[in-house]
């Protein structure tokens, strides 16, 4: 079996994709089941990338796992389930991203309130691992809506760019621009950008 | 840009050529271009970053699970389709709704609301189906299943559906009706087998009836004598189709909202 990362997620589920959709679409609930599992945590990821959030992510994760439940007697086939399964997962993002633009907000709530101490090495690992999320998360609501869900749809969910067309209902071609110009302001913020010294932002400056 | 006075054609050439979307003559001139291979390194970083993410929390996973399978509509079994058609009023009225499909026509019976047969203005069938504890189970946002292009009544379609037994026992040949093979009718045990989507894409693609506005625009409406329906959320299971039906009193008014049960019927268009 092809790996996740060069097949795509999509295609590597294709096969079974199709004869779990067609079991599930005739009344199999546990066919069904394995089908929701299996996409769950992509769903998820890209709920996450997208609505920008745990709360919302998961929020919108259900909300899209209910749509993607009650919207199974309507898929065609035509397309891959991962293609349609991520339009209704990035649909439900955006939903709740809105809405929580919408809500006044008090004060700032963070999803990882219950940060640890750094009482050793692997406390303070994890805490560095908090703090990566958090810029990327950062990042990624700096860009514009349509640069980071092209970007999230490609580099996280692993469509192609005719599937994220598909799912997005624009020409390749301006898949092919969003996200290069989505990870280029990406690279920018996140300090990948090396310049003519080959140093990332973030690198000690050196020594005399 | 920080550091890079890079042009857009070297971003475009390296973010495709993360993905490995160039052709083999843009690889190679990618590949002879050392800024527009940095830029590569730089991306792949970002990539990595973004694929890095929290794995979901396994309770969390297994409600929003359960929640979504908790949406399914329960599918009834043939004794308690048989009880309902029997312990429902068999003096209500039934609505008998035509619907042209492609090549097959779609027939709801419905039957829980005498307005219901009254308001589409269709001749009463003999029997109802009620499966109302459904209902909720179907309840929600999804568009619409199939869109009416055209209702009418037909006495006789709903004469050749009685009897849930034999209607179900003739579903293969109902198969056959939607490729248009034979005039059999029957009720569908599964709707996605034998009304093909292709069939639903394009009778939802119909230009609806001239009604003006919906207050849910992707709805079905339909025109019924003087009157406007819309017909929306349709789950279809084992041949059970639920379907809100409301009546539109004017453009952009839903007025009344009655969700039903009904079969489908299919029978060739001659």
């Amino acid at each position: 079996m092809r790996s996740v990362r060069s097949a795509g997620i999509g295609e590597e589920h294709s096969v079974d994709d199709r004869s779990l959709v067609a079991a599930a679409q005739a009344g199999d609930r546990a066919a069904l089941d394995q089908l929701l599992r299996r996409h769950y945590d992509r769903i998820h990821a890209v709920c996450r990338r997208i609505a920008g959030g745990t709360r919302d992510a998961d929020d919108a994760a259900q909300e899209a796992m209910i749509s993607i439940v009650r919207g199974l007697p309507r898929f065609d086939g035509r397309s891959a389930f991962s293609t349609w399964v991520y339009r209704i997962a990035t649909n439900a993002a955006l939903d709740e991203l809105r809405r929580r633009r919408r809500r006044p907000s008090l004060h700032v709530v963070t999803d990882d309130h219950d940060q640890p101490e750094p009482a050793d090495p692997m406390a303070e690992r994890h805490l560095e691992g908090i703090a990566e999320r958090e810029a990327i998360d950062a990042a990624l609501d700096d860009l514009p809506e349509e640069f980071r869900v092209a970007v999230v749809l490609r580099d996280v969910a692993d469509l192609d760019y005719a599937e994220i067309a598909t799912v997005l209902d624009v020409p390749i071609g301006t898949v092919k621009s969003r996200i290069a110009r989505g990870r280029g302001q990406l690279a920018d913020q996140l300090g990948n950008r090396t310049g003519a010294t080959g140093r990332r932002k973030d690198d000690p400056p050196p020594t005399p | 840009m920080t550091d890079h006075s890079t042009s857009d054609e070297h971003l475009l050439l390296a973010s495709a050529y993360v993905d490995g979307e160039l052709t083999a003559d843009e690889r190679a001139r990618a590949e002879a271009d050392p800024m527009v291979m940095s830029i590569v390194e730089e991306l792949r970083g970002v990539r990595s970053q973004l694929a890095v993410a929290a794995p979901p929390d396994e309770p969390r996973r297994d409600a929003a699970i359960a929640a979504a399978l908790a949406a399914v509509p329960p599918i009834p079994s043939l004794a308690a389709r048989r009880r309902a058609r029997w312990m429902a009023p068999l003096a209500a009225a039934a609505a008998a709704v035509v619907l042209v499909v492609g090549g097959a026509v779609v027939v709801l019976r419905s039957g829980d609301d005498d307005d219901g047969g009254d308001q589409a203005g269709v001749e009463v069938a003999g029997r109802t189906q009620l499966e109302e504890d459904d209902a909720a189970a179907g309840a929600g946002t999804a568009p619409p299943l199939v869109a009416p292009q055209e209702l009418a009544t037909d006495e006789a379609e709903a004469e050749a559906t009685e009897g849930t037994e034999a209607t179900e026992a003739a579903a293969t040949a109902d198969a056959g009706a939607v490729e248009g093979q034979s005039a059999a009718t029957t009720v569908a045990t599964s709707l996605s087998v034998l009304v093909t989507p292709e069939d639903l894409r394009a009778f939802a693609a119909a230009p609806p009836a001239a009604v003006g506005e919906s207050s849910a625009p992707s709805d079905a409406l339909c025109r019924i004598g003087d009157r406007f329906l819309g017909v929306a959320q349709v789950q279809a299971v084992d041949g059970i189709v639920d379907v809100e039906v409301y009546e539109v009193a004017a453009p952009a008014e839903r007025v009344a909202v009655d969700r039903q049960t009904c079969e489908v019927v299919l029978r060739a268009t001659p």
